[in-house]
């Protein structure tokens, strides 16, 4: 039964949420999509306690045991520490948590964003070589892209800017819409398994 | 000269030089001309086609990373609805902590310096618990009720004068706003909102995204979309108020440009190896 109910909630679930979608269910289908709704937001919010709980306890049992990397670990639960008790003390508007925010949480986000340009301007640099046909296209593009997103493009060939928006209106389209259309039909067949109880991972049964 | 060399320089001076070409125009800028897509038209356009006084629903959904493309976006849109007299509300989904802030500090700066009072001309109801759909399908009924009648300083709605006129999605909503860098994005907003009211969507992603947002332009599902700080660039063109995005447009060409420079050296290099390869 602790492995059947989770299966018998999605699988009814799953019919009443298709219902509501698909069926005139009147008033009170609308009063049970907004029921549901909540509902998703209640256990939204059990998420982020569940959450931070299950963070610290598999951190605080690597520092135990001494596995490697143990120092990361003690790292983050001290700053889960000090974060928790500064936000309740503080609340969040207050200057030294609005601090923590903006100067330390902001800045290394945007701070290992900003390396991501170093890294690929490298890879690039590194990479896009002349080797075959589908290297040259490529690097074509790529280059024409780099030209057209930037003013200088136009500068040195006029239109620059035109034929790198031709190359995103229609043969990135068609790319993306074929990789879009392969990719819904992959999440649809899957959660259909899911509904129907042949893919059992998630209960951590196996499937 | 050894030109096999060129294709192994090291990636340090790569990066000292990427560095001086994106700070050089920070204190010298050359302020070449833009050229305005007919895409970032499409968003003024729409933007523009909204009746004076309408409301428009800003969804700030970015971190810190994409701010820099995203932010110039926002400003020049809330300057063009305040010149026309429309009301804003913001969320920011995307991102707890910086999203609301930025969001307010930008929308406020704007409206503060066109005369336009919070609470009366906009308001900002920060983020929302990362419940989509269920957060966005409950204010498409009923605004207050689904942020539980609290904005993102938890100001009580129901007293703002703003929130009084605007009770709904569904029914009081002209335009949908975005900028995206994930999910809560374009996406989300189109499925669950635009497309089921027929509200018109336009917005902005970073330019990573862009490529994914393409085929929704060409459908019409989207009303133009602005691609990354280029796109702000044309657009803060349009809206005829120069900022960051402009601003960013010299940098980005010297640091394409570089980038353009060190693939001919490392194909330089590559084919010069080759040869060697094939002499001896």
């Amino acid at each position: 039964m602790k492995r059947r109910l989770p299966l018998i909630v999605v699988l009814v679930t799953a019919i009443v949420c298709m219902a509501l979608k698909f069926l005139n269910l009147g008033e009170r289908g609308t009063t049970l999509a907004t029921d549901l709704d909540t509902i998703v937001q209640t256990s939204y919010l059990f998420a982020f306690l569940f959450g931070p709980i299950h963070l610290i306890r598999l951190h605080y049992s690597n520092v135990q045991k001494r596995r490697v990397n143990w120092a990361y670990s003690a790292f983050l639960v001290g700053v889960c520490a000090v974060c928790t008790v500064v936000f309740f003390i503080n609340r969040i508007e207050g200057p030294v948590s609005t601090f923590i925010i903006d100067s330390i949480t902001n800045a290394t986000d945007s701070a290992i964003y900003a390396m991501l340009g170093f890294y690929v301007c490298s890879a690039a640099y590194r990479s896009f070589k002349l080797k075959n046909v589908e290297a040259t296209i490529l690097l074509i593009a790529a280059v024409i892209l780099m030209l057209g997103q930037a003013p200088i493009g136009d500068a040195i060939i006029p239109n620059t800017s035109k034929f790198a928006q031709w190359i995103l209106d229609v043969p990135n389209s068609a790319g993306m819409r074929g990789i879009r259309i392969g990719a819904s039909i992959g999440a649809f067949a899957a959660s259909i398994r899911v509904i129907l109880g042949l893919e059992r991972s998630w209960t951590g049964s196996g499937s | 000269m050894d030109w096999k060399k060129l294709q192994w320089i090291d990636v340090r001076i790569l990066y000292v030089i990427i560095v001086v070409c994106l700070l050089i125009p920070m204190f010298h800028p050359v302020g070449l001309p833009v050229a305005i897509s007919d895409n970032t038209r499409l968003v003024y356009n729409t933007v523009e086609s909204v009746p004076d006084g309408g409301v428009i629903w800003v969804s700030h959904d970015t971190g810190p990373g994409n701010a820099p493309e995203l932010n110039p976006m926002i400003a020049a849109l809330a300057r063009q609805a305040f010149r026309k007299n429309c009301k804003i509300i913001s969320t920011s989904l995307f991102n707890q902590t910086f999203g609301p802030v930025t969001t307010f500090e930008i929308i406020d700066e704007v409206a503060r310096e066109m005369g336009k009072e919070y609470g009366v001309d906009w308001v900002h109801l920060g983020y929302r618990d990362n419940a989509w759909p269920a957060t966005i399908r409950l204010m498409i009924e009923n605004i207050i009720e689904g942020a539980i009648n609290r904005d993102w300083k938890g100001e009580p709605l129901d007293q703002m004068p703003l929130m009084k006129q605007v009770k709904s999605i569904k029914d009081d909503v002209d335009l949908i706003f975005c900028t995206t860098v994930g999910s809560p994005g374009y996406a989300d907003w189109m499925t669950y909102v635009s497309e089921p009211l027929h509200i018109p969507l336009t917005g902005g992603a970073s330019l990573t995204m862009y490529s994914g947002v393409q085929p929704y332009i060409r459908s019409g599902q989207l009303k133009g979309f602005l691609g990354g700080l280029r796109g702000a660039a044309e657009y803060e063109q349009l809206v005829g108020v120069a900022g960051a995005g402009l601003a960013g447009m010299d940098a980005q060409s010297l640091g394409h440009m570089t980038v353009i420079l060190f693939l001919v050296l490392g194909n330089i290099g590559y084919f010069a190896a080759k040869r060697a390869g094939k002499n001896q």
